[in-house]
């Protein structure tokens, strides 16, 4: 005679299979004779259905905000530090005055990169307006987002010097203030590798972009893993990070490109202009067509 | 997560009993296989990412933990009982987590590590406030029922009904968590609420896989005798109907 005391500590492994074949088949046949210890196991069922439904509870809200916050120390120590004002004006400057030997050894690339863009264009970190110089002469609809406000006065004086029509915001390119699927291009040079936070970037480009619209960019990268170069990038990195505007020498961007979702990522590489940040990529991202 | 069809189907147990997702029909011994839940795309995606962190991309860190916040959450409020002490606990367990990534061996799934360290936090925040801990069943804290948010349900057929008894499923629950001793709340969470397999659970808790599963059976039990009120009563019904 089986023995409901023995039986009830068994029913939890029970219901898991937790317990050998010979016992399964005993507790088994016990339950279909012992309504009191089917009724047990029953209740047991339920609490452990009611325990895996949290469907109820929610996370806090502005939880995530306050994590932010908490770890802001930790995850971006250099803009932490950095004294903004001053610095950025500085940033803004050596934009504007020192990057005419690079633009004219990428004028080429640029140029070749630059036809296929055209309709409604963001670009994202136009700083001083580098590229404007490629929109001369085509009608464009242009609107740039730029976080650092001492570029603002280059950029325009600059887009005045070659009669281009420009709607210069602020903001940051994580969080576009842009409608959904309304842009037919948009355009980030040497942009990628300074954003707070690359995924949240390309999630917002492609929510931006129309259906099939495209994604310029130019961006320097990291080195080949295991070379040198690549050693010498990340030994450097916690200088080179805060001197140049939170710039990642040694971020592998085509990555993040190729696993954010869109249709087709087509690039080159090539060998660009700036020591120890040489390794470059320049090349097209499209947005999924809404046509099957 | 929807109460799961199969545990409260009628007459289950004759046949097959309820099945748990990650742990399968295995041997019974003492020992026992760790079984990674984590599918093997997520696990590879997740491993990617965490070298990109310790590489110096650690803006990547929330994209690492996003899905699981909530889960570290619901740890922290099931065993504390406390929404302040539990995001606060919450928030603590995600920064060690950045803090100590280097120190993640890939063993376990990141979300099971993430969760031990969310069991410690809340253990060292009870040392400090005990005396939440043993609260009788009889005598319900202040921040019962009102305290809940409720959240956005996935059927949203739900009736008013549904809501208000879920309501009371919950503040039912809540009492009875808080009158068990710490280490059958412990399991009850990590085992029932997190659905961490055997193996995993023994090897956060640090016992046996035995221990997990004797442990587990004496916790359950007593559960079913502190929610006796509620488990035939009618504000279950039209929740276990849509079960069937």
């Amino acid at each position: 005679m089986i023995d409901c005391r023995d039986i009830r500590p068994e029913l939890s492994n029970y219901i898991e299979h937790e317990v050998d074949s010979a016992s399964r088949a005993r507790i088994a046949f016990h339950l279909g004779e012992c309504e009191e210890c089917a009724a047990a196991l029953d209740e047991i069922q339920r609490v452990v259905a009611l325990l895996a439904d949290t469907n109820d509870l929610a996370l806090p809200a502005g939880f995530e905000d306050r994590l932010r916050k908490r770890l802001s120390a930790h995850i971006e120590p250099a803009r932490v530090q950095t004294p903004p004002g001053l610095y950025k004006q500085a940033v803004a400057w050596f934009w504007s005055h020192a990057t005419f030997a690079y633009e004219r050894t990428l004028a080429e690339r640029k140029r070749a990169l630059f036809a296929g863009v055209h309709g409604k264009i963001l670009e994202i970190g136009p700083g001083t307006g580098a590229n404007l110089i490629h929109y001369r002469g085509r009608e464009t609809d242009w609107i740039g987002i730029e976080p650092n406000p001492y570029m603002h006065a280059y950029l325009k004086k600059e887009a005045e010097k070659l009669g281009i029509a420009v709607d210069l915001r602020g903001g940051v390119g994580e969080r576009l203030e842009i409608e959904d699927n309304s842009i037919d291009a948009v355009v980030a040079t040497l942009v990628l590798c300074s954003v707070n936070n690359l995924a949240d970037v390309l999630r917002e480009i492609l929510r931006v972009l129309k259906p099939g619209g495209q994604f310029f960019f130019m961006e320097h990268v990291a080195a080949p893993r295991g070379t040198w170069l690549r050693r010498i990038q990340q030994w450097i990195r916690p200088i080179w990070k805060p001197l140049l505007d939170g710039c990642r020498p040694d971020q592998e961007t085509w990555i993040a490109l190729e696993q954010a979702g869109f249709a087709t990522v087509t690039y080159d590489r090539f060998t660009g202009p700036i020591p120890i940040a040489s390794p470059h990529i320049i090349g097209v991202a499209v947005k999924k067509s809404c046509r099957p | 997560m929807m109460i799961s069809t199969r545990r409260l189907r009628d007459g289950d147990h004759r046949e097959s009993g309820a099945d748990r997702k990650h742990s399968g029909a295995r041997p019974v011994a003492d020992v026992c296989m760790l079984i990674d839940p984590t599918s093997k795309a997520t696990r590879e995606s997740e491993t990617a990412l965490i070298g990109r962190i310790r590489n110096g991309e650690t803006e990547l860190f929330y994209e690492l933990v996003r899905p699981y916040q909530r889960d570290v959450f619901i740890t922290a409020l099931l065993l504390l009982q406390d929404r302040a002490d539990a995001e606060e606990v919450a928030q603590e367990a995600i920064l060690k987590s950045f803090l100590h990534l280097n120190q993640f061996r890939f063993e376990a799934g990141f979300r099971t590590w993430l969760i031990r360290i969310t069991v410690n936090e809340a253990h060292m925040r009870r040392k400090h406030d005990r005396k939440s801990l043993f609260d009788s069943i009889d005598e319900p804290q202040s921040d019962g029922e009102g305290d809940y948010v409720m959240r956005n349900f996935r059927d949203s057929k739900e009736l008013p009904e549904e809501a208000l008894g879920r309501k009371q499923i919950r503040s039912a629950l809540d009492q009875a968590l808080t009158a068990l001793p710490r280490d059958a709340r412990e399991i009850l969470v990590l085992r029932d609420v997190q659905q961490l397999s055997i193996a995993e659970t023994s090897q956060l808790l640090g016992i046996t896989c035995a221990n997990v599963k004797v442990r587990l059976s004496r916790a359950r039990s007593r559960m079913r005798e502190l929610l006796t009120p509620i488990l035939g009563d009618s504000i279950l019904r039209p929740l276990l109907k849509k079960t069937r």
